[in-house]
């Protein structure tokens, strides 16, 4: 959703997010402009089962902050609040109070609610702008029961069905399958 | 679109797909492992495709750099096939016309234009966006209901493009400038795209 047609500033931005009636809204900025970040209960659970893989994850390897879609990160000057954000201490040794975190993630998790128009037209514009940063993106679309890994420097890839899903050298031995994933959905 | 309608198959796959004989008129895409075949689209967004390649024909006919190449070209673009809306191929990296489908190279630029964002193809323009990024394709994502053109440039930040800015060739098409306004004048708000 589109709240304000023209081009608004990051200052600008960050007044209007701490405004009361906007007090329990998520906002991102995105190529100069407000979008409000919505959700639907199935993009919510499959939110919810991805921090609960990667937290047990962190239990046994605590080696990073695992931030939930309430919390915004800095990404190439915009303000960006992916549904899961993972950063390493090693990056950042300490937990921060600010709005948006001044680093940007090195996960970055976007779960899709596709049946939303607004949420496909800028994810080309933060995928790049994560890339740039050096971010991992994990695009999640339930309806498509597929997972979008974007990495800088190389192809995008496309998990389904029986693959799975590594941490890489970020999250070593974090193995997720797909399906464990969508399971959480019931249709 | 639904589970049972993919079409998901490697790229040899593909390329026999495509040649089946009840596939000869019909344009596919193959996008992150998946089949999506080109529909008719809606006269705003047309409308805009053929904006952006008449000002890109007639600034290639003072400058003479390259071709521009109509709907319908395919290109292989890291290994998977895309059909861009317009597309821009220098004499510097492409010579011949090839008389093929998809050309094996990826085009100098891309330019797509969103019908609307919620086409299953169209879905999967962010991953295309990022694989012709990779491939060092420049990219302009055209939006009709907003009004805006998304410019992607390898290495680059990309840049949101309203009425009132320019936009412009760049290193690619020095000299090229199309005003934003001049590419939507006239077409009606719309949130979906």
């Amino acid at each position: 959703m589109t709240l304000q047609e023209r081009f608004v500033t990051v200052e600008e931005f960050e007044a209007f997010i701490k405004r009361p009636e906007n007090a329990d809204k998520r906002f991102e900025h995105i190529g100069g402009e407000i979008y409000e970040v919505p959700t639907n209960q199935i993009a919510s659970q499959v939110t919810a089962r991805l921090l609960l893989l990667i937290g047990m994850y962190l239990l046994k390897h605590d080696i990073g902050h695992l931030t939930g879609p309430d919390h915004g990160y800095v990404v190439a000057g915009e303000r960006y609040a992916p549904d899961v954000g993972f950063i390493s201490y090693e990056k950042m040794p300490h937990s921060t109070k600010a709005w948006f975190t001044p680093l940007p993630p090195e996960l970055a998790v976007k779960v899709v609610s596709s049946d939303r128009a607004d949420e496909n037209k800028k994810l080309s514009v933060k995928v790049t702008n994560f890339l740039s940063t050096g971010a991992v993106v994990w695009v999640v679309r339930p309806q498509e029961r597929h997972i979008e890994v974007h990495a800088p420097g190389a192809p995008v890839a496309i998990y389904r069905d029986d693959d799975t899903l590594d941490g890489g050298q970020l999250l070593p031995e974090l193995s997720i399958k797909v399906s464990d994933i969508f399971s959480v959905i019931k249709d | 679109m639904t589970l049972k309608d993919r079409f998901i198959m490697t790229d040899d796959e593909f390329d026999v797909f495509v040649k089946r004989e009840e596939n000869a008129a019909r344009s596919f895409e193959y996008i992150g492992g998946e089949v999506f075949e080109k529909m008719v689209s809606n006269d705003a967004a047309t409308y805009v495709v053929s904006q952006i390649q008449g000002f890109l024909f007639v600034y290639l006919l003072s400058h003479k750099r390259g071709r521009v190449l109509a709907d319908n070209t395919g290109y292989v673009v890291m290994g998977e096939r895309y059909i861009p809306d317009v597309s821009y191929i220098s004499y510097e990296k492409h010579p011949d016309i090839l008389g093929v489908a998809y050309r094996p190279d990826p085009p100098d630029l891309a330019v797509e234009v969103v019908s609307s964002a919620r086409n299953s193809e169209q879905v999967m323009l962010h991953v295309k966006v990022q694989n012709y990024l990779l491939a060092g394709t420049v990219v302009w994502v055209a939006h009709p209901g907003k009004r805006q053109v998304d410019v992607f440039e390898p290495g680059k930040k990309p840049l949101t493009l309203r009425e009132g800015d320019t936009l412009t060739g760049g290193d690619l098409l020095p000299g090229f400038k199309l005003a934003i306004r001049t590419i939507f004048e006239g077409l009606p708000e719309n949130d979906e795209t």
